[in-house]
């Protein structure tokens, strides 16, 4: 009983002393009723304790609570201004998008730069042109393949002769020639390892990039396939312009859907 | 010896504004804020010193943190609502200079709420008990 009230007294004792240090603190008279105001609560509320404690329990939490709440509600009617990190976190996610944009379009031009070559330069219709660009995200990039889909029709020569047999794939063009498509698919070249050397290796030998179309390159074997002539022009053509690894190129045809 | 200093820092610029006000009212006005904010500084490491004391007295009796912070908030508020509103009147706006006072009672008021909120509740239990 008696600690209780020593230390009650200590309490009382410390907020009056606060309080009497806080008045001397405060710069003016004007601020001084409102800080004591504040001040005489505080010095009241300690004073109740023993009775709050009795009335209400854990009273302290209610305040912190308060307090907390109060905090809330002021932040949250407060116009915030967005911190640094939010700035930085936002430019970032719009780099990517932009980072992402800029791929694409890259992407875009690539392809439509090597059909209008190939077009231009052997006569062949190009009905597509697919490159697969590896990023190593500080804006170089890797060719690490391309698909070119060609339509034989305008070139005529590989076409009619080499339709025959066909491949399964490849669609034996008994009827119509014109309809049917030329694929050139380029392999990738290497792993994505060397970010500019990619582009580089233009003396790599082409045959690691047949497998992958049954077939095609071998005229002889399959009807359908790019006529040796052909696919080494277009080989050369986008090998020279592009700086792509002539083994990364694969020249095709694509199996035409045939009625 | 500081306050020596102080004192010199203050009546230099005093006359210096005095000067200057003829001249040119602005900087006259600069230079006041300048020595103002001076002084200012070289101040609130004292004031540290003074709320250092008062946090370990706080802790010594155990007082709950909250009422410290609380008081020391208000100290804050109260300190710098009437530094800047004797800068502004100063400048001579004496409304503005009001208002801002006016922002750092309400600011004030508005610690005060949790307690009042606490003892109101604390009443209201009670008179039924009573009753």
């Amino acid at each position: 009983m008696l600690d209780w009230l020593s230390s009650w007294l200590r309490d009382v004792v410390a907020v009056v002393l606060l309080a009497a240090v806080v008045d001397l603190l405060l710069p003016n008279e004007r601020m001084q009723r409102y800080a004591r105001l504040i001040t005489g609560l505080i010095v009241l509320l300690v004073i109740l304790t023993p009775l709050l404690r009795l009335v209400q329990g854990d009273f302290q939490m209610k305040l912190e609570t308060g307090y907390q709440e109060w905090n809330r509600e002021l932040e949250n009617s407060q116009v915030k201004m967005p911190s640094l990190d939010e700035i930085m976190r936002r430019a970032e996610i719009a780099a990517g998008s932009s980072q992402e944009q800029v791929v694409s379009l890259a992407r875009t031009q690539l392809e439509a730069g090597i059909e209008t070559a190939i077009e231009q330069e052997t006569g062949a219709g190009v009905s597509a042109v697919d490159a697969a660009v590896k990023w190593d995200g500080q804006g170089s990039g890797t060719i690490s393949s391309v698909v070119v889909t060609l339509a034989l029709d305008s070139n005529g020569a590989p076409a009619g002769a080499e339709e025959g047999t066909g491949t399964p794939e490849t669609v034996k063009e008994s009827a119509i020639q014109p309809v049917q498509a030329v694929e050139i698919e380029v392999s990738p070249n290497d792993g994505g390892g060397q970010g500019q050397t990619g582009l580089d290796e233009g003396a790599k030998g082409g045959e690691d990039s047949v497998p992958v179309m049954g077939g095609s390159i071998e005229p002889a074997d399959e009807g359908a396939s790019v006529p040796p002539e052909l696919e080494r022009r277009i080989r050369a053509l986008v090998s020279n312009g592009w700086q792509i690894g002539n083994g990364s190129i694969r020249v095709e045809l694509e199996p035409s859907r045939s009625g | 010896m500081e306050m020596v200093q102080i004192a010199g820092i203050g009546l230099l610029a005093a006359i210096l504004v005095l000067v200057l006000k003829e001249q040119k009212p602005i900087f006259a006005f600069l230079l006041a804020m300048f020595a103002g904010i001076f002084i200012f500084l070289m101040m609130i490491g004292r004031i540290e010193a003074v709320i250092g004391t008062m946090q370990g007295l706080a802790e010594r009796s155990g007082i709950p943190s909250v009422y410290l912070k609380t008081i020391l908030k208000m100290i804050g508020i109260a300190y710098i609502a009437e530094f800047a509103a004797q800068i502004i009147r100063d400048a001579g706006a004496e409304g503005v200079a009001a208002k801002v006072e006016f922002a750092g009672k309400v600011l004030i008021l508005v610690l005060a709420v949790p307690i009042i909120n606490v003892i109101v509740e604390t009443v209201v239990g009670l008179l039924p008990a009573g009753g």
